[in-house]
Formats: structure tokens, C-alpha cells, sequence
């Protein structure tokens, strides 16, 4: 009896797991090696690369199993030393391509490296930097050719390998090799023969580079451009399971972007095998060595590719294939290809099934089956397939294990008890279908299981009766089927009831999610996005457009039911449109963004499939599906699928030309041309935005800034209202603020020179209109700011008789026709702001602002609603005489356009800087003139600029108020104008008094404080003190004595203001009058003290026999009480004291007679008033020794 | 151009900083002060600083005075600083600080005590500023501190009769008796804020208050004191006071005669024991 197994020889292996370290120098390297398809691509590249003088480099990316460590053999063997290895590469080689061998003989010849072949520098990577990688191989390459690293003389970069290797390979504190040393390495290599670099498990590089920030990841950007063009013959190849991008997944933009410009540098491979690709590997396989046998082989592969082809499958409906593959039943053949990419390691586990030693291999069940009978052709079919990968499932060979599909149908399978073996093996097969399939004609359908069993309609009969497998109608296709007792088709019947009476659009609404659309032709030729939301909406309804502020610039209603008719704008939006025709007579003017109506021709494709949709969404969520695996996962693929015919469905309802488009407006509506994509919004956009400027900054010009762009933009903004005048607004360099700049001020023509030669200030763009317009006429022309820019000054004039809010402003930029953009709006308005700096009067939250400063203008971008502007320079009359007498008065020098009069801000701000720089003191005091203080409540109570100027003041200063309108008739122009500069003198002289006040103050405690000390300069005060300064114990009157004593400061207010602050504890600014008054009641008796402390103090230094000039006089009266003073003589002032005093005497004895009785007498009189004016005071005792440092307190 | 070599003294409004303002007065007659406004400091914050200012004879220059915290409660559009996310020291301290100071080379005096030499201050990183601790280095300790401000007629802030830290007054780092301090003493501060708890900023301008309750994480009830809304822990003010007097005892019994000062420190660190912010406190 002939077994199979006697003519059949199945070649073992395709490609063994390898590893270059340890294969690379064996003997035989690529025993058992097939060169694949593949393989032979990469081959070719790299040979026909090497026929020219310069290198190349590719990655070659590809799954496990799929043979790249082979590939990687392969290259070295073919571009070794002359040998047996390079003979069998050769070889096998030319076995696929006989012209891939040849060109590989030439490029060897080409380099004159037929007898040592290239630097070979194979190696495997490790999770490591690419360096380190490169460095290993370098080495390697150097070693297999010399067997160490040779002298300078033959490898002139020798010392600089040893040096590189050596650093990296100690223990201590190892340094990777720098990119240029690398380079420098491989070029002395290549410029010997050519250099050949193979990375294996190059991936692994890759999972290195994004762990850690590192430089090395240029080093193969160098070696790959190192030989490229006109370079060295480097060829780098990389071997890795995923793309550049898929390793490098957690890395952050910068870094990607970074390795995607290396990757530029790489020829890309794909290295997976298509299915026939496979195929042809599996006939490779097998040998039958029957001639008869292949006769009967023939036979049966024409007719199983007949069956196949009018199934469907034309993949593989070639008999030839179908007989090489053979002993494998053509729907194994079918199946193997996905079945091991899916679950297994490739060709890895291919190999496994068809030459494998283990049960179940094609192999090993060769042994088993009989091949005598003339009239029938066994095979081994799908269910030998699905045993043999149950049975290694669970070994871990391949991924079965771990897939839950095929755990589900396995247990499944594994559960159904006494199945007749027909009965198996149709199971199993449309187990092995349903397990590969994903759509098309590969599935469990009837004519495919008819070719493995021609009986197969009753036994599938069978199976379903058993509730083993179910045949879903929808697909064509037989499933496995778990079981499960909902009743799927019940629910999904009254799911479909209850749709059923939903309006489309809402049912659509529901299920398909609409992401907004780009009205591409018109963001292009505009320097700007426009996007339009997106929605499902009904014919009948009254819409109401996007907010002005909103992101989106329009919405497009897909009409869900258009035989209700046209959708409305809503009446709110229609009262805010103007109705303006424009030139063509065609457009009316929208004032609200723009709505698009696409009413569709034919929706029943759309109903049904939306209804299917939701009808699947609603079983799914029915409590009894959530609780049933089985059913969920039914419903699931089911709901998958509908999803995808949804999807057609609204692709083609709302294709461009299967709808009428409409803007909606407040009559019929604009039709607009169908055009191609998205043409019928860019034509609305068109006519709602005709007036948007072009601003050349995709950073500025859009909706929401980017954190950068929002930076970019408040130093912008600071900088126009900081250095408004400046060339660039004093920006440097090229930042993103710069580009800001130059887009959106300077070539719009907003930050221009006042006249030729100017200093720039900012203002309406101004064109020459003349017939030879200039460059920069043209590109403000271009640019098109004008009308956003008249638009606001149209609404600064109207913001006289009431504030204008700075959101509704933002709003009517934002709305048609403008359509500025929010990111550009603030700039603009600023622009605006501080070219009518002089007329704009500023409030936030209702309060008047010291005009806009850079973090008023922050607060401004974030909450506009929270601001006003108002409109304060046209006044007439007698209101214009008042002001201009004001202006003259403080010097206000403000100039409006180009008439330099006096404005009610510039007036206002004045007054209001001058008051800011108040102290508290004078805030409170009522130490001022009646006027000074009705001035100050004045200023403090306005609100408004006019008001104040015009009412509150002259009224404070017992003026009329100054009425708006003509001069009065009865008052000659000489007379108001006297008036009125009287009005402003007496205004200047308050704010001057309330200025200089506190200053005045302090000045006046400091002539009290001398006068209290009897002496007339601070010098003579502070000079004795500083002799006291350790002498005292008491912590008050130290601090007095020291404060005295300071001489840190130079003017004499300063010094006052700090012994007034030591004696209040609170600075004199910060004073309330009360403060004062303690103050001033409290400086005598300080001084007091402090002179009987320099009295005692000179006592005992007089005692000592210091030096001593003063005399100290003691007073005592009757009651006991004792007045001691110290008294000197300046110098220079004896001789008009002793005159004075000798005049006196006179005087004094010529009344009384003598002038032993005036000296009597004048004594007396001296003493009673020290008497009176001294009180007894505590001062702390006198220390003997030196004070210790430590000062109790508590 | 020879560069200048700055001299600085960051002033906090506590007592250290300003003694050390005090005490380097006559020995770095260059020194420029500087005080960074949250415009949120306690009154008796800001008095001090301008008694501080005339005791010292030169101006304290105002860092950030432009933007005071209502200013960024505004441009955040109410969203509150937290300890998670403290964007008050960054925007309105750290960043003033830094960009006054500048690339120039600059000496900055820092304010630790010789007794509490392991305390960290804002010593900042700026390769630009070496900084020095003249306490540190003249072995001042707390006496002497107040020894110097006693010296200067100055005496403390009002505010440590309450509190032990200067800082902003709604200060989320300030223990519970602290805040109960800040109603009894300052009970319209306190109304504000429990108003910016809530993410309002009462009395913006004549127009009244800025609502910013209904932007951004609206319906997420901030507390700035851990555990109740300011509303809440005024309720139950006099159960604080009470463990807050007791902690007082209970210190005081352990140690007799030390400082109300310090035994008023070591109760409020008694009474929570989070780290206050110290770029704010030195």
C-alpha cells in the first residue's frame, strides 16, 4: 500500500529563526534558505544601487517570523569574501532571479571587491543608543576582515575605532562614540571597499530613542547622506517589525518630526508576502515524485478551479497553483496564507504545518494517507489545518492561544457532542472561514463549502438544526454560532416600529455624527479658515445662524426631508439683517453668518439605512443584548455593517451634485452653483464675507489661538501700546510677534509714519488712489483692512450720546460682511483704540480708565463685555472756550487730528494722573481751603469725564455750571473767556494745594519741632542726639533719639517724616488728622525729655572733665518742682545776645531801678516759663556702662 | 561699558525682611528694595511698608503693581489658585521678580535668621544672582531681629496681633484661626473673600461685581480652606478660637515666658500643618 508519504518530499525548511551574531560566520548561514519574493526585492535594490559609485539606505519593515534575519544572512553571504557562504547566497540566489545574481557579481567587480567583498558590519540592536549599535557593527566589520583591529597603516581610523571602543566598553562611566567619529569611521572604510551596515532588531534603537532625548538619531541621517548622491558606497540597512512612527508613538511632536526627517532619508521596503506570494512558497515546498500521480493531481486541480472561479475566487481559481499545492486541499491552500500571518509567525508557522516532524503536520500526515485509489485524489483539507493549529495553539507556537475569536468558536466546536466526521469537518472549515474572512468572497458561503464537501447543503442543514451554526441571510455566509436566547430579529423588528415614526433628521442626528467642513476654495484665496458646522436638519425649520463670536463661520443644514421645503432663518436673525443689494443686485447684505441649505434629490437610500442604523444601536442597548455576549456580538458586526452603508448612504445623498444648495436669506433664498467638494460653501462665504481682511498669519488670523500664537500676540499688543511710536514698535528679531507685526499693522497700512520721514503712529490705512498706485497702496489694497477699520470708527462716532461695549464691537467685526477673525479683533481694535487715544474715553466695569495701558488691554482680550468705550471729542460752544482755557492753564498739549485744542480727556486724565499721586493723608485731611476740598470730592465722585469738567468742578469752585451748546448771548466772547480762565486758575491753584499739602505739613512739624527745641536747624538738633544714641534705655525714646540722630537722609523733610513716623508709628502719608494732632500734642514733651536728657548726659561728661561749653541752669519752684536745662551760646551769636541783653538790662533797670533788680527780675521771668513749659517725663536712667544690646520687649 | 553690580532686598512685609532692610541701610548704601504687590496685601501690610519706606529714606520699588491678583482673577476669567495649581506665585511673584531683576549681575539679601539657618527663602536660580544671608553671617537671630526694629522706631505690622505671615489676605496657605482674625478684623475683606470663592470679584468698577460663576469649571465649589466654605468656617468661628486658645495654653504651659509672637506662631502650627508658600513669606 502506498502511502503518501512515499512520493511526496516536503523541504524542511524556508528560514530558521536566526541571529546574526551567531549564524553570520557558521558554515553554512542559509542552509534550508527559500529567497522569497520579498527578499529578492530588497536584493535587487541594494545590487543595482551598488552598480554606481556611490551607496544607499533603506529600512525594511516587516512582521515576526517573516525572514528578515535570513535577509540579513543573505546580504552578508552575497557581499562577502569569495567563499562557499557567498557561493550558496549566490546561488539561491540566482535560483529567483538569475539577473539579480549577475548585477550582484558586477557590483562587486564595480568596486574591485571580488576578493574581499565589502566591510560587512552586521549586527543586532540592542535598547541602546544608534551609536553605540553603529559602533558594535563598525568593530565587528573591522574584525571579520583583519581579525583584530589592525595598525594605522592598513586601517588608517584605527586608532580612533580603539579609542571609541575602548571608551564605550568601560565600566566606569562609559561615553557612546559622537556621530562624527562614527562617520569619520566609516568613511576610512568605505573609501577601502565598500561598507555595508545591517542593523537587525533596529526597532529596539528606536524604543531607545524615545525613552531619552538624544542627539544620535542624526548619526544615520549622516551615514545614510554619507552615501548617497555623489558619496561614499555606505548601505545602510535597517531590519525592523513597525514603522519609524509606530516605535516613536509616546514621543512628542518635535522628536517625531525630527526622526521623520531621518526616516526621509530611507527607502522604504515593505517586507510582507501577498497570499499568492505565500502560495507560491507552499508549492516551492512540495515535490511529488509520481509522474502518474501528477496526471490524477491535474485532473483534480482543473476541476476544483472551476468551482473556485464561479465562487468567486479568483485568487485561485489557476489549476496550476491549485496542483503545486497540492496535498493541500484548495480551500486549505486558500486559508493558510491569512490563517498564519493572523495567528501565527508567518512563514515561521507555515513551515511549522507543512514540514514539521510533530502530529497534525502536513508531514506527519503524509504517513498516514493512502494514495493507491485510480479514481480519487485525497488532500489534506481545512479541518487537518484547524487541528494542527487547536493542538499548537496551546504551546505558544503561534498566537491562537491568545486570540479570543478563536477561543469562542474553539470552545464552541469543542462542546457539541457526537458530530458525525462530515458533519466535523464542515464545521471546522467554516470555523477556519469565519476566522480568516473579513469580507468578500473568502467566506463561509455555500459554493466554497461545496468544494469540501460536495454534500455539504445537508449536512450545513444538519449543523443548524443543532444550532451550531446559524447562515446569515444579510451576508451569504455560515457562522459558527455560540447560541444565545434572545431573539434577535423579535427585538430588531420592534426596534425598526419604533423608528419608523422618528423624523429622518432626527434619526440621522442620532446616529451620525457630523465633523464641521473647510469652504476650501475661499479659506485658500483668502488667507483664512472658514469652517462651517455641520447638521442633519428638517425642511420646515426656522434656524437660527451661528452666534457672531462663535468659532464657526457658518453652518450647512443637510435637509433630511426636502419635500417639506426650505428651512428659515428665524425671525431674530432676520430683524438683525440688513437688506442692502449689492452691486449685482443679486446678493442681499447678511448681517448674520451664513446658513446652507443641501436638499438632497433622493433620500430612501439614507432612510433606510439610517433606520437600520438606529434600529441596531436600540437592540444593542436593550437590557436582555447587554447581558448576552452572544447577542451583543451579533448585533455588533451587524450594527458595524450598517454602519458602513450608512456612511455611502449620506455620502452620496449629499454628494455635491446630488443636492440644490442654498443660502438662506430673508426671502427665497441664493442658489449656489453645486461645483465640486466643498464649492457651494466658499460661494457663500463669498457673499457673506466680502468685506474680511486678508491677513497673511496663520498663527493671528483664525479663531482660537494656539498658547504660542496667544503669547505671540500680548507681546504685540504690549508693544503697540508701549512703544506705539517706534520703528516695529520696538520689536526685535523674528518671532512670531514680529510676523504678527508686519501682517497685520504694517503692510495693512496701520502703523504707518504721520508724514515722510515721521516718527510711525498708528491710524487708517491711507491709499493712493491715483493712476499709479504703489506698491504699498497695493498690498494695502490687498490686504483689505479698510472696511473692518471704518466699521470701527463708525461705531466710535456713534458712541457719543452712550457707551459703546467692546463685545458688541467684537461682534460686529466678527459678523458679515467683516468676518474678522478673533484671533486678529483685538489687534485691530487696539490699533483703533490708540489712534483715538485723544477722544476715546476707556471704563471698565463702569469705571473711567487712565486710558489703555498693556494690562488693561489683557484683561480687554480676555473679557471685552467687561469694558465701554465712549466718544468724547466734539465739543462746541461754550463747553470748547472751557476746555481750551483748561488746556492752556496745565499745559495740556493734545492734539485732535490735525487741530491742536484741548480735549475733555486729555483734560480728564490730567486731572485724574495729578490725583492718583495723592497720599492717604491728604485723601482724608480736611486741613485744606473749603475750594481744595470741594475740588477733591469732586474728583473723587465723577464717573464721567464731561460731568466732572463741566458741572462737578465749576460748581466746586462756586462757578455756574458750563451748559452745552452756543455762547450765551449776553456774555461778550472777551468776558466768557475771562470767566473761564479764572475758572481754570482757581482749579490749578486747588490741585496745586492739594499736591504740595502733605509736603507742607511736614514741613510745618518740622519748624514746630525746632521751635519746641529752640533751635533753628536740624543739624543743631541731630548733633547732640547722636552723642546720646547708647546712653538710652527706654525703647521709645530710643528710637526718638535715634531717629533724631539720623543723618542718612539729605533733605529735612525726609528726616522729619521719619522721626514723625517713629513718634506715630505709621507714616505720615498714612495719617488720619487725628494721628497729626497726637503728633503735634506729643513733640514737646518727646523734646522735653530729650533735653533733660542731654542735660544730665553733659552733667556727667562736665564731671569728668570733658571739654564743655554749655551751662546747665536748674529751676526750682516753691512747690518742689525743678526745671533743668542746658543752655549754649553759639560762637559766633554772643555779641548780638550780649548786646540785645545788655539793652534789655537797661530797659529793664530803668523801670525798676537797678540793674541788679533787672538781672533779679529777668532771671525770675526766665525760670517761671522753664518752669511752665517743662513737665516732669520719664526718661530711662542714665547707664553707667555701656548698654547691653538686648532689649526686652513683650 | 563696566556692568553694574546690583544690590537687592526683596521686602515680604514681615518682620525679617524689613529688619534686614534696616540693618543693611547704612552698609549697602545702593541697595534697591523691592516688594512684589499681589494688590491683595492686608492694609496693615501696605502702612508698614510706607512707615518702612520713610524709616529707610528711599523708595520700595512695587513689583507688579500694574497686576495685582484681580487682574489675573480677571484675565483667568475667575479660575482660583490653589496649591495644585498656585498660579498666583508664578504670575505675580516669581515672574515681577525675574523680569525686574533682569540679566544684570545683582547681590540679592535674603532674610533668613541665624537661628533658622535650614529655612528655605526664594533664593532664585538665575545664574545672574548670587545671593547672601547677612543674618546668617552675622549670627542675628530672632532678638536681635527685634532688637533692630525696635532701634528703628518702627516696631511689627499691625498684623501680627492675628496672623504670623504677610501675604495676600485671602491666602489659601493661612490657617483656620487666621481666617477667623481676618473676619473679626477686616470683615470686608473678608466678605471679598468668600465673593471670590465663589468666583466673584465684588466691586470691579461702578457697574459692581465681576461674575465669572457660570465660565470656566462652573458648578466646581473651590474652598479655600480645606474642608468648608468660608460662609461655613465663619459659623463656627468661636469652636476655632476656642482650640486655638488652648493650643496657646498648651504651649505656654510647656514653656513659660516665650513671646506672644511666637507662641501664637507655634498654635496656628499646631492648629494645621501645611508648608505656606515660601517664596510669599520670606
Amino acid at each position: 500500500m502506498t502511502k503518501l508519504a512515499d512520493v511526496l518530499s516536503v523541504r524542511s525548511q524556508f528560514a530558521r529563526s536566526a541571529n546574526f551574531e551567531r549564524d553570520a560566520d557558521s558554515a553554512e548561514p542559509l542552509d534550508g534558505y527559500v529567497v522569497t519574493a520579498r527578499a529578492l526585492d530588497v536584493v535587487e535594490r541594494i545590487a543595482s544601487s551598488a552598480l554606481g559609485p556611490a551607496g544607499g539606505a533603506w529600512s525594511v519593515t516587516g512582521p515576526y517570523g517573516s525572514g528578515k534575519s535570513s535577509l540579513g544572512l543573505l546580504l552578508d553571504a552575497a557581499f562577502g569574501p569569495p567563499g562557499s557562504a557567498r557561493d550558496s547566497a549566490l546561488d539561491k540566489i540566482a535560483e529567483a532571479s538569475p539577473t539579480a545574481k549577475n548585477q550582484l557579481n558586477q557590483a562587486l567587480s564595480r568596486h574591485r571587491s571580488r576578493s574581499r567583498g565589502f566591510y560587512r558590519a552586521l549586527v543586532t540592536a540592542d535598547r541602546e543608543p544608534v551609536a553605540r549599535t553603529v559602533l558594535r557593527g563598525l568593530h565587528r566589520a573591522v574584525t571579520r576582515r583583519y581579525g583584530k583591529v589592525p595598525g594605522s597603516a592598513q586601517f588608517p581610523a584605527s586608532s580612533l575605532l580603539k579609542l571609541a571602543q575602548r571608551r564605550v566598553s568601560r565600566a566606569e562611566d562609559p561615553v557612546d562614540p559622537s556621530v562624527s567619529e562614527l562617520v569619520e569611521i566609516a568613511r576610512c572604510m568605505a573609501s577601502q571597499d565598500p561598507l555595508l551596515i545591517v542593523i537587525d532588531e533596529f526597532g529596539k534603537n528606536l524604543e531607545a530613542a524615545g525613552d531619552n532625548e538624544s542627539s544620535d538619531i542624526y548619526l544615520l541621517q549622516r551615514l545614510a547622506e554619507a552615501g548617497q548622491g555623489a558619496g561614499l558606497p555606505i548601505f545602510v540597512v535597517t531590519l525592523q517589525h513597525l514603522s519609524f512612527e509606530e516605535y516613536l508613538a509616546d514621543v512628542d511632536d518635535r522628536r517625531r518630526r525630527d526622526w521623520a526627517k531621518v526616516q526621509g532619508r530611507f527607502v522604504d521596503v515593505a517586507f510582507t508576502e501577498s497570499a499568492p506570494q505565500t502560495r507560491a512558497l507552499i508549492a516551492q515546498a512540495f515535490r511529488v515524485s509520481d509522474e502518474q500521480l501528477h496526471q490524477r493531481i491535474d485532473k483534480w486541480a482543473r476541476h476544483h478551479a472551476k468551482s473556485l472561479a464561479s465562487a468567486g475566487i479568483t485568487d485561485l481559481s489557476d489549476p496550476g497553483t491549485i496542483a503545486s499545492c497540492w496535498p493541500l486541499h484548495p480551500v486549505s491552500t486558500l486559508v493558510l496564507p491569512e490563517l498564519c500571518n493572523r495567528f501565527g509567525q508567518h512563514e515561521r508557522t507555515l513551515f511549522s504545518f507543512l514540514a514539521g516532524s510533530e502530529s497534525g503536520t502536513v508531514a506527519s500526515l503524509a504517513a498516514e494517507i493512502e494514495i493507491d485509489r485510480a479514481d480519487y485524489v485525497p488532500s489534506i483539507g481545512p479541518e487537518a489545518v484547524y487541528d494542527y493549529f487547536m493542538a499548537t495553539g496551546g504551546a505558544g507556537v503561534s498566537a491562537v492561544g491568545r486570540s479570543g475569536r478563536w477561543t469562542e468558536i474553539a470552545s464552541r466546536l469543542r462542546d457539541a457532542n457526537g458530530l458525525s466526521s462530515a458533519e466535523q469537518r464542515i464545521a471546522k472549515t467554516v470555523a477556519l472561514l469565519n476566522l480568516v474572512s473579513a469580507s468578500g468572497a473568502v467566506r463561509a458561503s455555500a459554493p466554497v463549502l461545496n468544494l469540501v464537501d460536495s454534500a455539504s447543503k445537508e449536512v450545513l442543514t444538519g449543523l443548524e438544526q443543532r444550532g451550531l451554526v446559524t447562515y446569515r441571510s444579510f451576508a451569504d455566509e455560515y457562522r459558527i454560532w455560540q447560541g444565545s436566547d434572545v431573539n434577535i430579529s423579535e427585538l430588531l423588528e420592534g426596534a425598526h416600529n419604533r423608528v419608523a415614526d422618528r423624523p429622518l433628521h432626527q434619526v440621522l442626528g442620532a446616529v451620525y455624527e457630523l465633523e464641521p467642513v473647510v469652504a476650501a476654495r475661499h479659506s485658500a484665496q483668502n488667507d483664512v479658515v472658514r469652517l462651517f458646522s455641520r447638521r442633519f436638519a428638517h425642511g420646515d425649520e426656522a434656524v437660527v445662524p451661528p452666534a457672531p463670536l462663535d468659532p464657526i463661520d457658518g453652518e450647512l443644514l443637510l435637509v433630511a426631508n426636502p419635500d417639506d421645503g426650505l428651512p428659515t432663518l428665524s425671525e431674530e436673525a432676520l430683524r438683525s439683517s440688513g437688506r442692502a443689494p449689492d452691486d449685482s443686485g443679486r446678493v442681499r447684505r447678511l448681517q448674520s453668518k451664513p446658513v446652507v441649505a443641501a436638499l438632497p434629490e433622493n433620500v430612501v437610500a439614507l432612510d433606510s439605512a439610517a433606520r437600520a442604523v438606529a434600529a441596531l444601536s436600540d437592540v444593542l442597548s436593550a437590557p436582555q443584548v447587554e447581558t448576552d455576549w452572544v447577542a451583543r456580538r451579533e448585533v455588533g458586526e451587524r450594527l458595524a455593517l450598517a454602519r458602513v452603508q450608512l456612511e455611502a448612504a449620506v455620502t452620496s445623498a449629499f454628494g455635491t451634485s446630488n443636492c440644490q444648495w442654498v443660502l438662506l436669506d430673508d426671502q427665497a433664498g441664493i442658489v449656489l452653483r453645486p461645483g465640486r467638494g466643498s464649492a457651494p460653501l466658499s460661494e457663500a462665504a463669498d457673499l457673506a464675507y466680502p468685506a474680511a481682511p486678508r491677513i497673511p498669519n496663520e498663527m493671528l488670523n483664525r479663531s482660537d489661538l494656539t498658547s504660542q500664537g496667544a503669547k505671540a500676540r500680548r507681546i504685540l499688543l504690549e508693544a503697540m501700546i508701549e512703544h506705539s511710536t517706534e520703528y516695529r514698535l520696538g520689536l526685535k528679531g523674528y518671532g512670531p510677534e514680529v510676523a504678527m507685526y508686519e501682517a497685520a499693522l504694517k503692510h495693512a497700512g496701520l502703523h504707518r509714519p504721520k508724514k515722510a520721514g515721521g516718527d510711525p503712529i498708528f491710524g487708517k490705512p491711507r491709499v493712493r488712489r491715483d493712476s499709479k498706485p504703489s506698491e504699498s497702496s497695493r498690498q494695502i489694497e490687498q490686504l483689505r483692512l479698510i472696511p473692518a477699520w471704518e466699521a470701527i470708527e463708525e461705531a466710535f462716532e456713534s458712541a457719543k450720546a452712550t457707551r459703546l461695549n467692546v463685545r458688541d464691537l467684537y461682534t460686529t467685526l466678527a459678523s458679515p460682511p467683516y468676518g474678522v477673525k478673533a484671533g486678529v479683533i483685538p489687534v485691530v481694535v487696539t490699533a483703533a483704540l490708540l489712534a483715538r487715544a485723544d477722544r476715546m474715553a476707556i471704563y471698565e466695569h463702569g469705571t473711567f480708565q487712565l486710558g489703555l495701558s498693556a494690562d488693561l488691554s489683557e484683561r480687554m482680550v480676555r473679557n471685552p463685555e467687561h469694558f465701554e468705550v465712549k466718544h468724547f471729542a466734539n465739543v462746541t460752544g461754550r463747553r470748547r472756550d472751557a476746555l481750551n482755557a483748561l488746556a492752556e492753564c496745565f499745559g495740556v498739549d493734545a492734539s485732535l487730528g490735525d487741530r491742536r485744542v484741548g480735549n475733555v480727556l486729555a483734560v480728564t486724565l490730567y486731572l485724574a494722573s495729578r490725583m492718583r499721586r495723592l497720599e492717604q493723608w491728604t485723601r482724608r485731611t480736611s486741613h485744606l481751603s473749603a475750594e481744595a476740598l470741594a475740588v477733591r470730592d469732586a474728583l473723587n465722585e465723577a464717573t464721567e469725564p464731561d460731568v466732572l469738567l463741566f458741572e462737578l468742578l465749576p460748581v466746586a469752585l462756586g462757578y455756574e455750571p458750563i451748559a452745552p451748546g452756543r455762547k450765551r448771548a449776553d456774555m461778550p466772547t472777551a468776558g466768557s473767556a475771562g470767566l473761564y480762565s479764572s475758572f481754570a486758575s482757581d482749579l490749578a491753584r486747588c490741585i496745586d494745594e492739594l499736591t504740595f499739602r502733605c509736603r507742607n505739613m511736614i514741613e510745618e512739624l518740622r519748624d514746630d519741632l525746632l521751635a519746641a527745641a529752640g533751635e533753628r536747624t536740624r543739624l543743631a538738633v541731630s548733633g547732640p542726639a547722636v552723642g546720646l544714641v547708647d546712653e538710652v534705655l527706654d525703647r521709645d525714646m530710643r528710637a526718638f533719639v535715634l531717629a533724631l540722630s539720623n543723618d542718612v537722609y539729605d533733605d529735612d523733610r525726609d528726616w522729619m517724616a521719619s522721626i514723625a513716623t517713629v513718634v506715630a508709628k505709621k507714616a505720615p502719608t498714612e495719617w488720619s488728622d487725628d494721628d497729626l494732632a497726637k503728633v503735634r500734642a506729643e513733640f514737646p514733651h518727646r523734646l522735653n525729655a530729650f533735653n533733660r536728657l542731654r542735660a544730665l548726659h553733659a552733667e556727667r561728661r562736665a564731671a569728668d572733665g570733658a571739654p564743655f561749653e554749655a551751662i546747665r541752669i536748674a529751676v526750682t519752684h516753691p512747690t518742689g518742682a525743678e526745671a533743668v536745662r542746658l543752655a549754649e551760646v553759639a560762637e559766633g551769636e554772643t555779641g548780638q545776645v550780649e548786646e540785645a541783653l545788655d539793652e534789655l538790662i537797661a530797659q529793664v533797670a530803668d523801670w525798676l531801678g537797678s540793674p541788679q533788680r533787672a538781672h533779679n527780675a529777668i532771671w525770675a521771668t526766665l525760670g517761671k516759663r522753664l518752669l511752665e513749659h517743662e513737665r516732669p517725663l520719664d526718661i530711662g536712667p542714665v547707664q553707667e556702662d555701656k548698654l547691653p544690646r538686648s532689649v526686652g520687649h513683650g | 561699558m563696566v556692568e553694574q553690580t546690583r544690590h537687592i532686598c526683596g521686602i515680604s512685609g514681615g518682620k525679617d525682611s524689613s529688619a534686614l532692610a534696616l540693618y543693611l541701610r547704612d552698609r549697602v548704601p545702593q541697595m534697591e528694595y523691592f516688594f512684589c504687590d499681589t494688590g491683595a496685601e492686608l492694609p496693615e501690610t501696605y502702612e508698614f511698608l510706607t512707615r518702612l519706606e520713610v524709616i529707610l529714606g528711599k523708595p520700595i520699588a512695587r513689583l507688579n503693581s500694574e497686576r495685582g491678583f484681580d487682574h489675573w482673577f480677571e484675565v483667568f476669567r475667575g479660575a482660583l489658585p490653589s496649591p495644585q495649581m498656585r498660579w498666583c506665585t508664578k504670575v505675580m511673584k516669581i515672574k515681577p521678580i525675574e523680569a525686574w531683576i533682569g540679566d544684570e549681575p545683582a547681590v540679592s539679601y535674603v532674610a533668613i535668621r541665624a537661628d533658622e539657618a535650614n529655612r528655605k527663602g526664594y533664593v532664585s536660580t538665575k545664574p545672574n544672582i548670587e545671593s547672601r544671608f547677612p543674618f546668617v553671617e552675622d549670627g542675628i537671630d530672632h532678638d536681635g531681629v527685634m532688637q533692630i526694629l525696635d532701634d528703628a522706631g518702627i516696631g511689627l505690622p499691625d498684623y501680627y496681633e492675628w496672623r504670623t505671615r504677610s501675604g495676600c489676605y485671602f491666602c489659601f496657605y493661612q490657617r483656620k484661626a487666621e481666617w477667623v482674625g481676618l473676619a473679626e478684623r477686616h470683615p470686608e475683606l473678608y466678605e471679598r473673600a468668600i465673593a471670590i470663592e465663589q468666583k466673584v470679584l465684588l466691586d470691579a468698577g461702578v457697574d459692581g461685581d465681576a461674575d465669572f460663576s457660570e465660565r470656566a469649571m462652573a458648578g466646581r465649589q473651590y474652598t479655600w480652606s480645606g474642608g468648608e466654605t468660608l460662609v461655613q468656617l465663619r459659623s463656627r468661628s468661636q469652636e476655632i478660637l476656642d482650640k486655638h486658645e488652648a493650643a496657646i495654653d498648651r504651649i505656654r504651659q510647656v514653656r513659660t515666658a516665650i513671646p506672644v509672637l511666637e507662641a501664637l506662631s507655634d498654635a496656628l502650627d499646631a492648629d494645621d500643618d501645611t508648608d505656606p508658600c515660601t517664596i510669599c513669606a520670606v
